[in-house]
């Protein structure tokens, strides 16, 4: 059954509330704008969270029938499809703020060298923005979601000047950051979005360090609590729910009039008209509806005429090693839960003198999971040698010892890999399933060799024992959680499907906003940057709407 | 082209939710061992869930193994990690073998028989009547010795070993795998690795140790 509204003609159309769709609804809110927001799903309720509960008595709650949200998309409702052989994770969140209600939290500046990377090696299309374009924009976003860190710029890794306190690194952090010194790589404080003071109303981070189960007390950044709120105090947003973006609607011009949903509790087929559209559902969901945004004006896909969009899907690459640190052998168990993940981070090195660099691009380092779990005995301690009472003392004494060295490295934009629609696969309500192609390449495997490198030399030089190590063993390909690229930015309309202010070349009241729209991922987690470019080209579009142009 | 839906197991979306609930970050993933099947086990939080409950009835009996092979299977626990019996280990890892497949129950039988051939053979009686001396004995053999396969190499699946290659120590690592997932997982274990539950800072407390490792 399809259900024609009235036909209200809204001034801007949202689809997606995660950091982008979030973000670009807040920003054009406050500039007087209203908005229409499609979301997949609902708003999950922090009281709900499970942010608090042990291991021990999650396990007597979920005796009792009790569960936490459920945040993660299974797959059963919305499957997609690879090819055999070459699987992809997927992890999508559908419910207002996106996968911002569980993100890892990492916020690191793109600089000059990861915006002008293809200018310098040559590799498909450079951004058509700088830093300068970005940089009062990360500054904004910074001071309105609260990002903790050091003040230790770098070429790689600029502007702290809006940062917050850092927690301290953790003992295994400390031993790290002087191994890494021995062997000429610095490492910085982390840069994360823990509020470490009270920020906008919000509490300052408690240092549960149980951030992967949802804030309940909201102090991290999450586009449901710290964005969508504040719009809808303007009384200017509306918030359609368990709306499921199938298309867009083009009129006989090829501009887009609308967007066609599905009801995710009835499945019923709706319409709501818009003068403008701004897709933000994150970078594979996106994709999807842009390609099975069909019409005689648009039979690629709207806006693809140049056939770029679902091209050069970017992840990252990951190598992921653990080992033991002798000098912290037993040492008293004590609370290393943090900010929840690292507090420390080396940025890319590779660009300087007397280190390989036999491929393009880089790498950083995380390092998630060190020093005393919460959870149990490090992965580890299964290996280790006798049984009974030694065993157990063993296991005990190494406990604090833990640590885990995570590099992150860029991924070429290559057309091969590519997200395209599948006519004859549908779901639930009949739209085209994604299908996602992806292989890793000759220049990612060099580059994970050095980051192996690197990982080896930094245990040497600290002194570690490696455990379960298996050199150049990357991590499955969509684990990073990181799509970009398949509908990037660029100057040139032939090689890219939108203009520096995220408008498409090709239909001029469509603007994508996610991770989709960046011409390379660099090594670098997306969110932050995300954040600065929606904010950015919706203030373009708010003044594009004040003077009269769209 | 393969339908990633019907690849992925039932608990998929209670796997991550585990990953991302202890390590805090949306970034978070198995690192190592995650070749033992009770690293599967674990990291599913429904099953996790049914096999506590059920394995905190000790006057249930066992839903995979027989009376005699749960005994057997306790007196290997308390041997190799003393106190597991009391943190109802032995019922947890019944529980878990209960939904485990045709291929893990089967290489858990395996191994569990093994010890109880190799009771037999040196001292003519069952593991479960063994004296803790001759326990040990057994153990410390088993645990000694090389072993018989090589350790998995790349993340695909080890090959299936050749027959007659997979001797007592491989037997005893892999049981070792299952009692140490078991025993720390519960609040027993991980309250003796010294977790205190959950608390709260108002900021994050620095490294105590003097001169902090510079």
């Amino acid at each position: 059954m399809q259900v024609r509204e009235p036909a209200k003609v809204h001034p801007v159309v949202v689809v997606g509330s995660g950091a982008s769709g979030g973000m670009a609804a807040w920003n054009l809110t406050r500039q007087g704008v209203d908005v229409l927001l499609l979301d997949a799903g609902e708003k999950f309720s922090r009281a709900g969270f499970w942010t608090h509960v042990t291991p021990w008595d999650e396990r007597e709650r979920r005796a009792r029938g009790e569960r936490p949200p459920a945040f993660f998309l299974d797959t059963k409702e919305q499957p997609y499809l690879t090819p055999e052989g070459r699987p992809f994770d997927l992890v999508r969140v559908w419910g207002h703020g996106g996968k911002t209600n569980v993100w890892g939290r990492v916020s690191l500046r793109y600089s000059e060298m990861d915006l002008k990377a293809a200018d310098r090696d040559g590799w498909e299309v450079p951004w058509p923005i700088s830093y300068a374009d970005l940089a009062p924009y990360y500054d904004e976003v910074e001071q309105l979601i609260g990002v903790c860190g050091g003040d230790d710029d770098s070429e790689v890794l600029p502007g702290s000047r809006f940062l917050q306190p850092a927690p301290a690194p953790r003992c295994g952090e400390r031993l790290l950051v002087k191994a890494a010194e021995r062997i000429g790589v610095p490492a910085v404080a982390g840069r994360r979005a823990n509020m470490t003071r009270p920020t906008r109303g919000f509490p300052a981070c408690h240092y549960c360090g149980n951030c992967g189960a949802g804030c309940d007390t909201a102090s991290f950044f999450n586009s449901a609590d710290h964005l969508l709120p504040f719009a809808l105090e303007t009384g200017r947003l509306e918030v359609r729910s368990n709306a499921v973006a199938a298309r867009i609607l083009a009129d006989d011009r090829g501009l887009a009039r609308g967007v066609q949903y599905f009801d995710r509790r009835t499945g019923a087929e709706r319409e709501v008209l818009g003068k403008v559209v701004v897709v933000a559902a994150s970078c594979v969901d996106s994709t999807r509806l842009l390609l099975n945004s069909k019409s005689e004006r648009h039979p690629n896909g709207i806006g693809n005429g140049s056939d770029v969009i679902g091209r050069y899907l970017c992840e990252q690459i990951r190598i992921n090693v653990g080992g033991w640190l002798p000098p912290l052998y037993g040492a008293p168990t004590r609370n290393d839960r943090g900010i929840g993940g690292e507090h420390i981070y080396v940025p890319r090195f590779n660009h300087r003198p007397g280190h390989r660099r036999d491929y393009l691009r880089g790498f950083g380092v995380q390092f998630w999971n060190t020093g005393c779990s919460p959870s149990g005995p490090a992965p580890g301690a299964r290996s280790l040698p006798g049984f009974g009472a030694s065993l157990k003392r063993e296991i005990k004494r190494r406990h604090p010892a833990w640590v885990e060295v995570h590099p992150f490295g860029e991924v070429l934009p290559y057309a091969h890999n590519r997200i395209t629609v599948d006519e004859g696969r549908t779901d639930r309500y009949g739209v085209p399933l994604a299908r996602i192609d992806y292989r890793t390449g000759d220049n990612e495997r060099k580059m994970a060799e050095h980051m192996a490198d690197f990982v080896e030399d930094l245990f040497r030089a600290a002194g570690g024992e490696l455990v379960d190590y298996r050199r150049g063993e990357l991590d499955k390909p969509g684990s990073a959680i990181h799509e970009h690229g398949t509908c990037r930015m660029g100057a040139d309309p032939k090689r890219s499907a939108l203009n520096a202010f995220n408008q498409m070349h090709e239909v001029k009241n469509v603007f994508v906003v996610d991770g989709s729209a960046f011409p390379n991922a660099s090594e670098k987690n997306p969110t932050l940057t995300i954040l600065a470019l929606s904010w950015r080209a919706t203030d373009y579009l708010a003044e594009r709407l004040r003077s009269g142009d769209l | 082209m393969s339908d990633q839906a019907a690849k992925d197991r039932p608990g998929r979306r209670a796997v991550l939710q585990g990953l991302l609930g202890g390590a805090g970050a949306a970034v978070a993933l198995p690192l190592v061992a995650d070749d033992h099947p009770v690293h599967l086990h674990l990291a599913d939080a429904g099953r996790v869930e049914q096999a506590a409950a059920k394995a905190k009835d000790a006057a249930a009996k066992p839903e995979f193994l027989d009376e005699h092979q749960l005994a057997s299977l306790g007196a290997l626990c308390e041997t190799i990690v003393p106190g597991s019996v009391a943190s109802a280990s032995d019922r947890f890892i019944d529980q878990l073998l209960a939904v485990d497949s045709r291929e893990n129950q089967s290489r858990f039988l395996t191994a569990l028989g093994a010890f109880e051939g190799e009771a037999r053979a040196r001292f003519g009686r069952p593991w479960k009547a063994l004296a803790e001396a001759q326990r040990v004995e057994v153990l410390t053999a088993a645990s000694t010795m090389e072993l018989g396969t090589p350790p998995r190499a790349g993340r695909a699946a080890p090959p299936k070993p050749a027959p007659g290659t997979v001797n007592l120590r491989d037997h005893f690592e892999h049981l070792k795998g299952w009692i140490v997932g078991a025993h720390y997982s519960s609040e027993a274990g991980m309250r003796e690795l010294g977790w205190t539950g959950r608390s709260f800072f108002t900021s994050y407390p620095d490294c105590p140790h003097p001169g902090k490792h510079a």
